[in-house]
């Protein structure tokens, strides 16, 4: 709406351009108030850029005379590395550290306005609401007629390579996200709108003859490595090796419960047996135990398969503050060790058996349970609870 | 017309007229009283003067003022603001004035101090927003979040050069004889302490982890004997590490690190003379009791001179070409046997031990 209204005031202004608007009186008054506006947001914005620039000069001077660094190595890797020693804070967000940057890239960018000597906006699609994105549609839009023209005029022709015939390689990558495709036009649109580019570029990748506009396509890719990290919460599922002696696959992880580690290692074409700290399965003679231990198996299709040698120990024991004390057994509860060895199974049945990741992600066999015994407060006799209400 | 009127109604205004009176004397009054009495005889029913009607001020009207102002006929001078003293004498932010090369930056901030955005000439900024592109971090002026972490800008690389300047004069240099030879610093140094100072940022400053101290001492540097040795041994138990033969002592139930290095020392000295008693019953010791598996009245032994004896009888060995029941050789074996029997067992131990007992018996490969 904004643009529509300065379109209108720039519509009446004479052939004064904007760069000398303010320099004469008279030219002023013919602008319209919005342009006017934008005009005196833009002066400011400059000049508050300009001192911010000369601050941020001066700051990096003064730093460099404080740590005795050379003012020309001084880059903004030294700088957040100084800035680190300086002002040591322990909090948990990054965003929440101290940080010194220059303000081109910490100030929110001035939404800028072009203008040609008459004081037109410059291109047609500044009168519409999203002129950046509606511009990559038509440059789609044109690369696919240029596509489709090349192929036409080609096809079966011995003058071009046949690669240049073939669709596009796409492999190992995936389209930019919506946030990070605002950020790169630096506009705003909907998700329908972003749906619409994303139909166009599958269309124009589709087309044979589009391996030549490859290089445009892939500015809109991004490998699919950089995406593809752990989406388990916890340990990853671990790798599989084979022992040399046996020549039988095995994984092993390291995890925990409430109190207890557990280093489990699960070994292929075994017969089911258990070693736990040297237990067997039967030694275990809770019910619940052993429905427990039995869990990953039996979801994963795979009883009787494999052979389960697992050893557990107190995390407490392992603190730095008790260096001397002595050991205790274990401290996570009756049905922690077994919950532990569950959650480590599972990773190794799932490193061995990738067919089983699903279900058992699915049954949250693949989850660490992040919960502790929660600490007593004063005040109160344990975590949350209080003594009886008397009222007199 | 309007205007001559209000002169003359000021001209004969009662305040004036007491105004002259007080200035002019007795005599003064009085003729001008009778002036105006003779001019305008208006009194009321009391003998006193009418009130003068309030219309309008005895001055300029603002608007009147504007409009002469615009016209030019009369010139006003501007007038500086009340408080113009007060704000000359307010000092800008000391940060504006500095000179980032003639200053030195251990003179304007030589102690640990709290964070001052006015002395401070870095462009620091810090606090979270939700919306990261919106919205930069905030300045450092008025940032309480900058005051509340902890500071190291006295600290600066210079500063640390110049602290280690001011207190050179009361170090002595490092031996050089232990820098040009590390093995002498187990000689002269055979104890080592160790323990660690922690750095907060929550409510205290004091940290359980910072009690515990770990000495380390090198045993043989203790001059003992053998049997001092194998009870110092047995005394420790695990404290005591064979392969780098140094014994730690980690203590951590006093409150103070003071305190706990104290009661580490204290069980140095009683272990060192703890170990240096002979009881009646020391004498007592089997050969089961010793630390280590010995070859001397073994088992082992017995069985390997009668396996000898009988090698010597048969006529397929060649015995005595290799020297065998040689008392050397039966020592060497006796070596390799200890080493085998005390240690982890290995495939390379294993191969040695056939290969001695091959030798022994003269059997060729």
């Amino acid at each position: 709406m904004l643009r529509i209204v300065l379109a209108r005031s720039s519509r009446a202004m004479s052939s004064a351009s904007p760069a000398s608007a303010s320099d004469s009186d008279t030219s002023v008054r013919k602008i319209g108030k919005a342009l006017e506006t934008y005009l005196k947001h833009s002066q400011q914005h400059v000049a508050m850029m300009e001192k911010h620039r000369a601050e941020f000069e001066t700051g990096r001077r003064h730093l460099a005379k404080m740590m005795s660094l050379d003012i020309h190595e001084l880059d903004q890797e030294a700088i957040d590395r100084a800035i680190l020693y300086l002002f040591p804070s322990g909090l948990t967000d990054p965003n929440a550290r101290p940080v010194m940057r220059p303000p081109d890239e910490i100030l929110p960018k001035f939404q800028r306005f072009t203008f040609d000597e008459e004081g037109k906006p410059e291109g047609s699609r500044f009168f519409t609401l999203s002129p950046k994105i509606y511009g990559l549609l038509s440059d789609i839009g044109v690369k696919t007629h240029s596509v489709m023209k090349f192929y036409d005029e080609h096809v079966g022709s011995r003058s071009v390579n046949r690669s240049d015939l073939e669709p596009a390689n796409l492999s190992g990558s995936q389209w930019v996200t919506a946030d990070k495709l605002k950020k790169k036009l630096s506009e705003k649109f909907s998700k329908e709108l972003y749906g619409q580019v994303i139909i166009a570029f599958e269309h124009l990748a589709s087309l044979p003859g589009s391996a030549i506009e490859q290089k445009f396509l892939m500015e809109f890719r991004e490998p699919m490595t950089a995406s593809t990290g752990s989406k388990l919460f916890g340990p990853a599922i671990p790798e599989v090796h084979v022992c040399a002696v046996t020549n039988r696959r095995y994984a092993e992880v390291t995890t925990r419960c409430k109190d207890t580690r557990a280093t489990v290692k699960v070994t292929d074409a075994g017969k089911g047996k258990f070693d736990i700290d040297g237990l067997q399965l039967h030694d275990f003679r809770h019910l619940q135990a052993r429905e427990i231990l039995l869990a990953p198996m039996i979801v994963s299709q795979s009883l009787g398969r494999f052979d389960v040698t697992a050893t557990t120990s107190c995390i407490s024991n392992t603190l730095p503050e008790a260096p001397n004390k002595a050991p205790l057994m274990r401290s996570g509860g009756m049905s922690a060790l077994p919950r532990a060895v569950r959650h480590g199974t599972a990773l190794c049945v799932a490193a061995l058996q990738p067919e089983a990741i699903e279900p058992l992600r699915l049954s949250g066999l693949l989850t660490l349970d992040p919960r502790k015994n929660e600490r007593s407060k004063v005040n109160q006799p344990g975590a949350r609870a209080k003594w009886i209400w008397k009222r007199r | 017309m309007h205007r001559l009127t209000h002169v003359s109604t000021r001209n004969r205004s009662s305040l004036a007229e007491k105004l002259r009176n007080a200035v002019g004397g007795q005599d003064f009054g009085k003729a001008k009283q009778i002036v105006a009495g003779g001019s305008i005889a208006v009194k009321d029913e009391h003998g006193e003067d009418f009130r003068e009607l309030y219309v309008m001020p005895k001055r300029k009207l603002r608007g009147q003022t504007q409009l002469e102002q615009a016209t030019g006929r009369t010139e006003y001078k501007t007038r500086s603001r009340f408080d113009l003293m007060d704000r000359l004498t307010k000092r800008p932010p000391r940060s504006e004035e500095m000179d980032p090369e003639a200053q030195k930056w251990c003179d304007v901030w030589p102690a640990a101090r709290t964070f001052a955005s006015s002395v401070v000439p870095l462009p620091v900024r810090m606090g979270t927003r939700p919306n990261v592109e919106k919205r930069a971090p905030f300045k450092k002026e008025g940032n309480l979040e900058l005051v509340k972490i902890p500071n190291f800008l006295h600290l600066t690389p210079p500063a640390i050069q110049q602290h280690c300047q001011a207190i050179k004069k009361f170090c002595t240099p490092f031996p050089p004889e232990l820098l040009s030879n590390p093995s002498a610093t187990c000689q002269h140094l055979p104890i080592s302490i160790e323990y660690s100072t922690y750095i907060h940022q929550g409510t205290s400053i004091r940290d359980i982890r910072s009690r515990v101290v770990t000495m380390k001492i090198h045993v043989a540097e203790l001059k003992l004997s053998e049997n001092q040795m194998e009870k110092l041994i047995r005394l420790a138990a695990n404290r005591y590490d064979e392969k780098t033969g140094k014994m730690t002592i980690i203590t951590d139930r006093c409150h103070t690190r003071q305190q706990n290095l104290d009661y580490a020392h204290y069980l140095l000295t009683v272990l060192y003379h703890e170990a240096q008693k002979v009881e009646k019953w020391d004498e007592l010791k089997n050969r089961t009791d010793a630390l280590k598996v010995e070859f001397d009245g073994s088992n082992t032994k017995t069985k390997l001179i009668d396996l000898l004896e009988k090698a010597k009888l048969t006529p397929g060995l060649s015995p005595s070409a290799a020297g065998c029941g040689d008392q050397k050789s039966i020592d060497e074996f006796g070596e390799m046997w200890k080493a085998y029997r005390n240690s982890e067992e290995t495939v390379e131990k294993t191969r040695e031990y056939g290969r001695q007992m091959k030798k022994l018996l003269g059997i060729q490969q």
